[in-house]
């Protein structure tokens, strides 16, 4: 006898059944047996009772005969099965008991099991593009699987981490339940709600109780609130009458009583009613951000200013401000801003600089978003990624400002390079723990910034020409620089120049110890450039592959092309990899 | 050098310091001392070892996670579902072997190991309908037409962004 199927098994199983009578013919019963073994051997798990019966009117085989033809059909079945319960043998019927031997489709434990689920619930973060898993990001990840079998819903739901963002979708009346339900499954963890209330649904009118029994079930978890996300779609003038008594009321109920709270977020379709909401002095009581409407955009920013670690800031094609944080254990947070309504006030509004002490990673997208900078201030900022056409000048000062280590830094740009305040970047202190550096122009009339005087200023052995001019003291700039990525649409016209700067930097350059002041082609000690990720290859490959040929040699790694640094601008068509190794 | 014996009997010898990345075998060798004793591994099949093994020698020197390790990091680690490209192309093996690995990864305690199978489990079912992954898995329905009528409301209200 086998062991019977665990439980957590059962849910795999279909039961089957199937009828004999002890009379059956030969060819009938072998017809039978194929079909059982079908079902045993078929897609799915399958329990099967294959119950002998007597026929009306016939008087039942001896018990011998009865236990020897069940036995008879349990051997044409061994292969595909084996018997999960004892025989049922009584005076004129018998039942056998089989299962079929195939092993579980998933054969994991729940223990397992939990930790896919963790995985699967993990919203994919990508800044620049989307996930490759088409529909990822669901709302809440975790009903598909609840929606799969017996045995996921049950472990699903005993697993509290997979209920901890809960987004839903205000359309249907009458439904707390279900966000009752899902409320308890997180039982006491932190949880993070986005309640998205759709247009068209005229709950806020009074009509309907939802409402408030929604507001109160909300209220009453406060405790645990990590992030509260509120979505309007409506813009009715009834409507935002009722968001203000709505907001207010949310800040009386909860005042004290958020503990974990590092969100507050409340969008709304219309930015400039947003800015009114938040406009209400009752929401930022404490936020003498000096006044009005762009107080109150940095009292969202200020509200995480300290746990914030990663900021995006862009501007839309239809000139919203976008500003995308990333919050320790929070999804990504967007606000949308009026672009013009910010920058006025920002002109007439003495406006503190913003300081966010945690940031470390800050990506800037477009031009208009780098005129935030100025009131931006990042002391431990190690990532900076100018995806736009920025004033240089401002950049620099931002750096200056706010004095981080910075380990890599990106700047892409479509207008002519300011080579004056490029220079004053890459000389500032605070770039000089830059390992990685990624330059990028998208304009091919620059090609002699591009393909001469850049080179040449990253080049140690010509520093002291550009130092001079801007009357410092000659040293290397970019000393720790090990990996650079360099794209440009013009023509290399000048590769010896920028093979000289990767020669020099690699040859004269010291591996780890910086003690030792490197031989001569500059008054400081520099790191080794290691890798070089070049956008276009040189004209002549092969020219440009032997005027590093011993560097190669020696360890040096070049690249052509290489679609994951270069495809971010969706114009570069080139997808060749190449390596001169 | 360290001798595992799997449960088809076969013979794998390996560097210790390549298969001390399981804590399991790792533990056994320092309960056992210096010895040339042969691990048994009888939850093992060759086939799957050789795969571990694979993993193992291509980590060899990596730093593991310790029993102690900052819980903020292992869930750092935990939250992300990237895979290396070296470890995604060995993971590129038929389901029944996935499993086996993600299976051997947990007797054998290799929490890397473990935690690629999980992802790479968790990236197949990933932006599937419940259908689609019933199909893919072999997966029967087995809810009552009152439990589908639950589960359809519950998915009513959630919404994707």
């Amino acid at each position: 006898m086998s062991e019977p199927l665990e439980a957590a098994d059962l849910n795999y199983i279909v039961t089957k059944r199937m009828r004999l009578n002890w009379s059956t013919h030969d060819a009938d019963l072998e017809r039978k047996i194929q079909e059982a073994k079908e079902e045993l051997q078929g897609p799915d798990r399958v329990r099967l009772d294959i119950r002998f019966w007597t026929k009306k009117g016939v008087p039942p085989p001896p018990r011998r005969e009865m236990m020897e033809y069940v036995q008879k059909v349990a051997d044409m079945l061994k292969d595909v099965s084996n018997e999960w319960r004892p025989r049922a043998i009584f005076r004129r019927d018998a039942t056998l008991f089989l299962q079929s031997t195939k092993k579980p489709s998933i054969p994991l434990p729940p223990e397992i099991l939990i930790q896919v689920f963790s995985a699967y619930c993990t919203p994919c973060r990508h800044i620049f593009g989307k996930c490759k898993h088409p529909g990822c990001g669901r709302a809440v990840p975790a009903l598909v699987l609840i929606s799969v079998c017996r045995k996921w819903r049950a472990i699903a739901r005993d697993s509290p981490v997979l209920w901890t963002t809960i987004k839903l979708s205000m359309r249907i009346n009458g439904q707390i339940s279900v966000l009752r339900d899902l409320l308890t499954l997180s039982k006491n963890r932190p949880i993070s709600l986005c309640i998205r209330f759709e247009r068209g649904v005229r709950w806020w009118e009074g009509v309907n109780p939802a409402p408030d029994a929604l507001f109160s079930l909300i209220f009453a978890h406060s405790m645990r609130w990590k992030a509260l996300e509120l979505w309007f779609s409506e813009n009715r003038r009834l409507f935002v009458g009722y968001l203000k008594s709505l907001l207010s009321r949310v800040l009386g109920q909860v005042r004290g009583r958020t503990p974990l709270l590092q969100k507050l977020s409340v969008r709304h379709l219309r930015p400039h009613s947003l800015l009114t909401i938040l406009g209400l002095p009752e929401l930022f009581s404490g936020g003498r951000l000096n006044g009005q409407w762009v107080t109150n955009l940095w009292g969202v920013v200020r509200w995480d200013g300290d746990l914030i670690n990663e900021l995006t800031v862009s501007t839309t094609h239809d000139h919203q401000l976008h500003l995308e944080m990333d919050i320790p254990d929070l999804e990504d947070d967007i606000v949308w801003v009026s672009m013009k309504s910010f920058m006025e006030l920002l002109a007439s509004l003495p406006i503190h600089t913003c300081t966010l002490p945690r940031l470390t990673v800050l990506t800037v997208v477009g031009g208009k978003a780098a005129l935030l900078l100025p009131f931006l201030d990042a002391p431990s900022l190690h990532t900076l990624n100018v995806l736009s056409d920025a004033n240089l000048s401002s950049l620099a000062d931002f750096i200056k400002r706010s004095k981080p280590q910075l380990v890599k830094l990106c700047l892409k740009t479509g207008t002519p390079i300011d080579i004056t305040s490029l220079f004053d970047i890459l000389s500032t202190p605070a770039v000089d723990s830059v390992t990685t550096l990624h330059l990028q122009s998208c304009r091919a009339s620059d090609y002699k910034a591009w393909t001469r005087i850049i080179p040449e200023m990253l080049n140690p052995a010509h520093t002291s020409k550009f130092s001079s001019n801007r009357g410092r003291t000659s040293k290397a700039i970019l000393p720790n620089l090990q990996k650079l990525i360099y794209s440009t649409e013009a023509p290399i016209m000048y590769p010896e120049i920028i093979a000289d700067m990767i020669k020099t930097r690699w040859n004269y350059g010291i591996s780890g110890d910086k003690s030792q002041p490197s031989q001569g082609v500059s008054s400081g000690p520099f790191a080794r450039l290691r890798t070089v990720h070049l956008r276009p290859a040189p004209p002549c490959k092969a020219q440009f592959h032997s005027l590093l040929r011993s560097e190669i040699s020696q360890g040096l790694t070049v690249h052509y092309n290489l679609r994951a640094y270069f495809s971010v601008d969706e114009n570069l068509s080139e997808t060749a990899s190449q390596s001169l190794h | 050098m360290v001798l595992l014996v799997t449960s088809d009997n076969e013979q794998f010898n390996a560097d210790k310091d390549v298969v001390e990345r399981s804590v399991l075998i790792k533990n056994m060798l320092e309960d056992v001392g210096e010895s040339d004793q042969p691990i048994p591994l009888p939850n093992v099949s060759s086939s799957v070892l050789k795969k571990v093994l694979e993993y193992c020698e291509h980590h060899r020197g990596e730093p593991l996670p310790s029993a102690d390790a900052d819980q903020s990091q292992d869930e750092t680690r935990k939250r992300t579902t990237d895979i290396s490209e070296w470890d995604q192309k060995f993971i590129t093996v038929d389901q029944e072997m996935l499993f086996e690995i993600i299976l051997a990864a947990n007797y054998l305690d290799i929490k890397s190991l473990l935690d690629v199978g999980c992802k790479t489990v968790a990236n197949m079912i990933k932006g599937k309908t419940p259908e689609e992954i019933r199909k893919l898995f072999n997966i029967v329905n087995d809810f009552t037409p009152e439990e589908e009528a639950q589960i359809k409301k519950e998915n009513e209200w959630a919404e994707d962004r």
